[in-house]
């Protein structure tokens, strides 16, 4: 009874591959310009990348020195390097196979915890503006549905994690800007997905992909939007005023004297994190209340 | 050029993880909360007291976390809290007497006997083992305004896949700063500072008026705010995001050119619990593994390992001096700033309250010095709380922050990554497990409330953000996995048998008398299952 009552309540989050999801209405303005490549074409138009976001990439693939290279520099080491280095995602925390075996590298022990919640699932949760992490779960049954939708093309299928890019659109499962897959092992399971540029929209499907390219899904995630690294477009100014909690004037176009606008206000920002802590030995045993930040 | 007026917002988040083990008879962690009472909290209520005896107006805002309130209020924690110091004094007073015939070390010892029967002293004596009733004091006399944050620190971004675990985060919140402080909070310092677009409308529903955000969060906002941080902006719903400081951050923060680092003040990393013969501490030790004691004969002195003797004397004014520079600075900064704004321009310097007296032993002496040079020495700069700006220029711009937070890199990297990414499998579906109960809630009584009830206790117990914290920083790691399993476990064990319909009370009875984290917890406010209307567009339910 109890049992029954539990996987109920949990069944309405499997989601039908063909279900549309709408994106945020609350993002406007102008699409961010994106190079989302598919993951089998040759993954990266260099030129078409900020500085900024070239030094990410070459951070994220070890390239030193980095900070003095131009973009033209950056593109040139960058191009040269092996691609997966820093285009395909890196498994961190690959689940084991089974409940029998045991924790892999950087799994801690999650002893009594359910590795299983019987649960068809695969969420999405940013990490920063280039970076998503994904976890999934797929039950026996959901895999037998994704066997039985493929037929005979289930021998020799591969199980991917598959990245729809849907901005601004209300997606109907064939209407993304772009997809790409990345291979992916095991009915429960977690990965690192590095993201090409800021402020993504992405909806992710965890499935079945036979020889000749048919995908089947087994579930489709939450919207996941990757935050900005840049200041935002100037745009239109509105202003309100809130008294005692409430809106007493709604937003409005008036701005207030002097409307220069203050572009030196914005000079030379970035964001910077002064690490105190890099100069303060850990220690062993300390008792500290937080860490030093 | 005369001297442009402006606002200064101190901040200070004052926070620990709720940490209590009646289960034995001393537990190493709870000495985070006693070593934060010693130099932290009692040295601050210190100086605002002295303040207000003085006469001097000082406007200071503080965030004092629902855990912290929940330790506070505890009376085993009180009394060892008491035992703890008595200890600290007994050593102080063996260290006098090893220590009686140097005259450099000698009144050291003496200096932290005096320190801890102070403490001592206060904590029983004046606030009657009360340290919430002591803050609520400072405000309802107008020098402090108290914010609240969420109920155990919990990572809002992240959980928010589950919203009604945000919206439990900040209902537990609420309720305990009214039961505190007897009315609502008005603003909240956002765990972490973690923000990410469409937080504000939970804020909104619980009528909190104000948050306080990474700086890069109001300068990536959309569309691009006119005064940067140095105004605050409403998020859509109406809510106020006041952005904080880089510069004055800077200056109390970083080791190059922060205060802290100076070479007069003391030396956190030399403590007598680490340089004493081990014989010597015994008694004071727990199963024998050195701690900090608190007694810290040294300055910082530069970057080697050579350490000269503290003078407390001489970093009393080394911490004056700073506190003059942090204003001189400010009053430069606001000239800079103020040319082309419709109003003065407002600096939001937060951070965390422990940063003074326990990491920097003398912040709270530099807090002191600058709260009455802002009163007394200047005219140009003007503490104000969030609230007070409000009222003052209730009309600001428009525009959605982004998502950030004041970790590392200024997104999530700190509390998803490695090390910690496990746990959150976890925790959203024991969160929709918790839906799932709370939906039964009203058809709940007797010992199946309660176990619910206690269930929520558990779950927020494991969402706090320090366990993932300690994970990633990598010093009691074991705790951290261990607390964050520990609650899970238990609220799957009160979760199975509620729906089994077999409550082990003697099981229960035990977890309630450990975990005892807010005691009005109210079943009915918490985990309620979506609202269709409000809750947004890509949840997965």
């Amino acid at each position: 009874m109890a049992k029954q009552s539990r996987s109920s309540a949990h069944r309405t989050r499997t989601e039908t591959p063909s279900g549309g999801r709408r994106a945020p209405s609350a993002r406007r303005g102008p699409r961010p310009r994106r190079a989302t490549p598919p993951a089998s074409a040759p993954p990266l138009e260099w030129a078409g990348r900020t500085r900024p976001e070239l030094l990410t990439l070459a951070k994220r693939a070890g390239v030193s020195g980095r900070h003095r290279l131009s973009k033209a520099e950056l593109i040139r080491v960058l191009s040269a390097l092996p691609q997966p280095q820093v285009a395909e995602p890196a498994p961190v925390t690959m689940p084991p196979p089974s409940e029998a075996a045991p924790p892999q590298r950087g799994e801690p022990p999650v002893e009594g915890l359910p590795f299983r919640y019987g649960v068809t699932e695969v969420v999405g949760l940013p990490v920063d503006p280039f970076l998503v992490y994904v976890y999934w779960e797929v039950t026996p049954e959901a895999i037998a549905a994704v066997r039985q939708a493929l037929g005979a093309a289930w021998e020799g299928s591969a199980q991917v994690l598959r990245a729809y890019d849907v901005a601004w659109i209300e997606f109907d499962g064939t209407n993304a800007h772009h997809q790409f897959d990345v291979d992916v092992q095991g009915d429960v399971g977690n990965w690192y997905l590095h993201l090409w540029s800021p402020e993504q929209t992405l909806l992710f499907e965890i499935g079945w992909r036979s020889r000749d390219g048919r995908f089947v899904a087994a579930a489709r995630s939450n919207l996941v939007c990757t935050p900005r690294n840049a200041p935002g477009e100037g745009g239109e100014e509105r202003w309100m005023t809130v008294k005692d909690g409430r809106i007493v004037t709604t937003p409005s176009g008036a701005v207030p004297e002097p409307s220069a606008a203050r572009p030196e206000l914005y000079a030379g920002v970035r964001w910077e994190w002064a690490p105190w802590s890099a100069t303060l030995p850990p220690q062993q045993g300390i008792s500290s209340p937080r860490g030093w930040r | 050029m005369t001297p442009q007026p402006g606002y200064l917002c101190l901040i200070l988040h004052a926070h620990l993880p709720f940490v209590r083990h009646p289960e034995y008879p001393e537990f190493l962690e709870e000495n985070w909360l006693y070593e934060a009472i010693t130099d932290t909290y009692l040295p601050l209520l210190d100086v605002l007291s002295g303040l207000e005896t003085d006469g001097v107006r000082f406007r200071l805002t503080m965030t004092l976390t629902p855990s912290l309130l929940a330790m506070f209020d505890d009376h085993l924690l009180r009394s060892r809290y008491v035992r703890y110091v008595t200890q600290r004094i007994a050593l102080a007073q063996d260290e006098e007497c090893r220590l009686r015939d140097d005259p450099t070390f000698g009144p050291l010892a003496s200096f932290y006997r005096e320190r801890f029967e102070r403490a001592r002293d206060a904590f029983v004596h004046r606030y009657r083992q009360d340290l919430t009733a002591a803050f609520a004091g400072l405000q309802e006399r107008g020098g402090l305004e108290i914010i609240t944050c969420g109920a155990t620190h919990g990572f809002l971004p992240i959980l928010s896949l589950v919203p009604s675990a945000v919206r439990t985060q900040l209902r537990v919140a609420v309720d305990s700063y009214a039961r505190a402080f007897g009315r609502r909070p008005r603003g909240i310092w956002l765990p972490e500072c973690g923000y990410a677009p469409g937080l504000d409308r939970y804020l909104h529903d619980e009528d909190l008026r104000f948050f306080v955000m990474e700086h890069h969060g109001l300068l990536y906002a959309r569309p691009r705010p006119r005064f940067g941080i140095n105004a605050p902006v409403y998020c859509p719903s109406g809510v106020a995001a006041f952005g904080r400081d880089l510069e004055s951050s800077k200056q109390v923060w970083s080791a190059k050119e922060g205060y802290p680092g100076n070479p007069d003040y003391r030396e956190y990393y030399r403590d007598v619990g680490f340089d004493l013969d081990l014989d010597a501490l015994r008694p004071y030790l727990l199963d024998g593994t050195r701690v900090n004691t608190g007694l810290k004969y040294y300055r910082i002195t530069g970057q080697t390992d050579h350490k000269e003797v503290y003078n407390p004397a001489r970093a009393r004014e080394r911490a004056a001096e700073h506190a003059g520079n942090f204003l001189f600075n400010r009053g430069h900064q606001i000239d800079h700033l103020a040319g082309g704004m419709d109003r003065p321009p407002l600096i939001v310097a937060p951070y965390d309250a422990e940063l003074f007296g326990h990491w920097w032993f003398e912040g709270p002496q530099w807090i002191d010095v600058l709260l009455r040079k802002l009163h007394f020495d200047q005219s140009q700069i003007e503490a104000i709380t969030p609230s007070e700006y409000l009222e003052r220029h209730p009309t600001n711009q428009v525009v959605e922050p982004s998502a950030s937070s004041w970790g590392h890199n200024g997104f999530y990297e700190v509390w998803l990554n490695g090390a910690n990414d496990w746990i959150y499998r976890h925790l959203h579906h024991a969160s929709r497990r918790m839906e799932t109960l709370a939906a039964r809630a009203p058809s709940l009584s007797g010992l199946e409330r309660r176990a619910a009830t206690q269930a929520v206790r558990e779950l927020l117990l494991a969402q706090a953000s320090d366990w993932a914290f300690i994970m990633k920083t990598g010093t009691m790691v074991p705790y951290a996995i261990k607390r964050t399993t520990d609650h899970l476990l238990r609220f799957q064990r009160l979760y199975d048998q509620i729906l089994d319909r077999r409550i082990d009370d003697g099981a229960l009875k035990e977890i309630e008398e450990r975990d005892t984290c807010f005691p009005g917890l109210d079943l009915d406010r918490t985990f309620r299952p979506p609202s269709p209307e409000f809750d947004s567009p890509d949840r997965s339910e």
